[in-house]
């Protein structure tokens, strides 16, 4: 059923931003999150260690952000089925204006900036059809749509721009939805996750990689690059959770899937809401808030070498060069497993992106 | 009602109660699965049982009378069913048993397609349950069922001995009976053990107090589904045209009856757990106001049913579609009251993250 179009875009025009701190004060943001106060729906912008910085009401949910080499922009995407981007200047912290998919498209909650910043791949649903297309949007040009490539795959979440190519990877969760439906997973029996690596000049497909028949219920839906070009995938078990099927999925140029069977324990619950990796992209850590735990694994040798117990939690990002900083629903920061930081009356939601 | 719902969740995280022992949590479960949901299953299997019964008759002795008793026992099923739809974790993701009993919402008639190709077709692989089991989970549940005994074919019902049609709808029937025994036979055996014992190394549920809120979010979610896709979207709120035929199994009037039985189902569930026993004395009439919703919502449908019990003639009558259409608005305060509000005073991570991801 969902929010009336017409109304929520009016709802967007009173967006307000509110600068946490003065603006002569205002530091330097190294982060980006989605999140929930006694306000509403909002975005902040956040210090090395947590602190806000900028909070810019939503009219809806957020969810991921996609950074702009220069780190000048951030755009904020609304949570699947997402009518609106938030471009943030992220020198002055102002917002807006928003932008919005085709009326018969929705956005899939991310997406990323082409290397030199000009375009915006956006994750998006074309709904009547069933499948997944990545819209192109050029932020020179008003936010216009330019370009429409398809997803190669059904319900893409995150899309990623590749490091040192001019490509696109995408995570093509395989899930058919519609607005009509919100968070109604309409094809659970037939999902086909996959990954797909896209040219993001043409929008060709460069390479596929399709999930197996016997990992099909898994949805494929976060990433991380590691330092080695090995892009890890987080995924959701939509089958059985006595199956125990592997959640975390490595993918390297011509040799397809490979599915790490620790990433099936139970603490996962079957779910992993975020992956990052961290800055030198040697480790990678992802976030259970179902298991109620973050774990740290080595892009190496891909063993798990930690794994942190805290509730609720979700946004993960790098911190420094090893390390990492999660957030959780309960407006805590820890860094690397330990409390580092709390903003009182707060939810952080989904995802923390570093800048 | 929203506004000082979410400024209660927020007291309620800041100063957030003692959680309630895990013993009195592990008693709560267990009524549940007693007083409620072994039942409820047990049910279903027994009317899939009489089900393929009823359709086996019809089949050797085609008759209105016979094809009358294969409908009321495919009622009975599909109320049966509705007691455990909420239901959707552990055994139900197995072997796509949920879609097989209940593809739905059909969003696209892709399932009725389906089901008109293979009577149009007489497709033999379609009456061997076999066969069957392999194709799509949209040709072989409730929704499928009810295409052969309501649709315009089933002319053929009532004058060929073993027409397809019914050998067809017998297949179908089997498999629902099947499905239904293995539901009952896993909860009863292994599920319900599981859920009374919680470890690090159970897949389903670590504590006891995680096995609860497994039955707290089944609750708020049959009620959102109620709301959303049984009520709002049948009759055109906010904007949209009523549309009866995106309610459950059209054209065999069991939708509305099968909506009001999830919410009972609910009450049901919710008056096992027995809330008020785990809940500080603050807290302690939160279910009474968790009913009141509750009530609220079935009382205004089961209201607008006096002029029928088909969404069609409800849609047709003003009134009753008023009282329907109202039917939807005290249902999301049962919702958020169960996100939020009864978590947090159960002492549980009401969890803003945990509870619906992405």
């Amino acid at each position: 059923m969902g929010i009336d179009r017409r109304k929520f875009l009016t709802g967007l025009s009173v967006a307000a931003v509110w600068p946490v701190t003065g603006r002569a004060m205002r530091a330097t943001p190294a982060y980006i999150a989605a999140c929930k106060d006694e306000q509403g729906f909002a975005a902040a912008t956040l210090t090395l260690d947590g602190g806000l910085i900028d909070r810019i009401s939503l009219a809806a949910r957020g969810h991921g952000a996609a950074i702009s080499r220069s780190r000048k922009t951030a755009v904020i995407f609304g949570r699947r089925p997402g009518q609106f981007a938030l471009p943030i200047n992220l020198q002055t912290g102002r917002a807006g204006p928003a932008f919005f998919p085709p009326p018969d498209r929705r956005f899939n909650g991310h997406g990323c900036f082409s290397a030199d910043g000009r375009y915006l791949y956006a994750a998006e649903n074309n709904f009547e059809a069933a499948i997944g297309e990545i819209g192109v949007y050029n932020s020179e040009d008003g936010w216009r749509r330019v370009e429409v490539y398809p997803s190669y795959g059904v319900g893409p979440h995150e899309v990623i721009m590749l490091r040192g190519q001019n490509r696109i990877a995408v995570a093509n969760g395989g899930i058919v939805t519609h607005p009509d439906l919100p968070r109604q997973k309409l094809n659970i029996p037939t999902m086909q996750p996959s990954l797909a690596i896209i040219d993001a000049g043409t929008g060709a497909l460069v390479e596929q990689a399709l999930a197996p028949s016997t990992h099909h219920k898994v949805s494929l839906r976060h990433m991380a690059e590691a330092v080695n070009g090995d892009i890890w995938i987080a995924g959701q078990n939509e089958g059985s959770l006595d199956q125990n099927l592997p959640l975390i999925s490595v993918f390297r140029a011509g040799q397809g899937l490979e599915y790490l069977p620790e990433s099936g324990a139970a603490e996962l619950r079957g779910y992993i809401g975020s992956i990052a990796a961290s800055q030198d992209g040697a480790f990678i850590a992802v976030t259970s808030p179902r298991g109620g735990v973050m774990q740290v694994w080595d892009a190496s040798n891909r063993t798990r070498i930690a794994s942190h117990l805290i509730l609720d939690v979700s946004g993960i990002a790098s911190l420094s060069p090893t390390g990492f900083l999660a957030s959780d629903g309960a407006g805590k920061f820890h860094s690397d497993g330990v409390v580092s930081h709390v903003v009182q009356g707060i939810q952080w939601d989904n995802h923390l992106t570093r800048l | 009602m929203r506004i000082i719902s979410a400024l209660a969740a927020i007291f309620l995280m800041i100063t957030t109660p003692a959680r309630a022992d895990e013993t009195a949590m592990a008693a709560a479960v267990d009524r549940a699965l007693e007083q409620m949901i072994l039942p409820a299953y047990k049910s279903f299997a027994s009317h899939g049982a009489g089900l393929k019964t009823a359709v086996d008759v019809l089949c050797e002795t085609p008759s209105a009378p016979n094809l009358m008793e294969a409908k009321v026992a495919f009622g009975a099923t599909a109320m049966a069913f509705a007691r455990i739809e909420a239901f959707r974790f552990g055994p139900a993701r197995r072997d796509n048993r949920f879609e097989r009993i209940f593809y739905w919402p059909d969003h696209r008639g892709r399932g009725r397609r389906q089901v008109a190709g293979i009577l149009s077709a007489k497709d033999v692989s379609a009456i061997d349950p076999i066969t069957l089991k392999s194709k799509s989970v949209a040709v072989q549940g409730l929704p499928a069922m009810a295409v052969v005994l309501y649709g315009p074919g089933n002319a053929e019902l009532l004058s060929d001995k073993q027409s397809f049609d019914c050998q067809y709808a017998a297949a179908i029937a089997v498999l629902l009976r099947d499905v239904g025994d293995a539901f009952y036979a896993e909860w009863r055996d292994a599920f319900a053990a599981q859920m009374r014992s919680p470890s690090q190394t159970n897949p389903f549920v670590r504590s006891h107090a995680e096995a609860l809120q497994l039955l707290l979010k089944a609750a708020r979610e049959q009620v959102q589904v109620v709301a959303d896709f049984k009520i709002k979207r049948i009759v055109g709120a906010e904007g949209h045209r009523p549309n009866p035929r995106a309610a459950p199994l059209p054209g065999t009037d069991l939708a509305l009856s099968m909506t009001v039985a999830n919410l009972q189902a609910v009450a049901d569930l919710t008056a096992a757990l027995h809330l008020t026993k785990l809940l500080p004395e603050a807290h302690k009439a939160l279910p009474s106001e968790a009913d009141f919703y509750l009530n609220a919502g079935r009382t205004a449908l089961v209201n607008a049913m006096k002029v029928g019990t088909s969404w069609p003639v409800i849609l047709a009558d003003v009134e009753a579609q008023k009282r329907a259409a109202y039917a939807a608005f005290p249902l999301p305060d049962f919702v958020d009251l169960y996100a939020e509000r009864m978590p947090a005073a159960l002492g549980l991570i009401a969890g803003f993250n945990s509870l619906d991801g992405d």
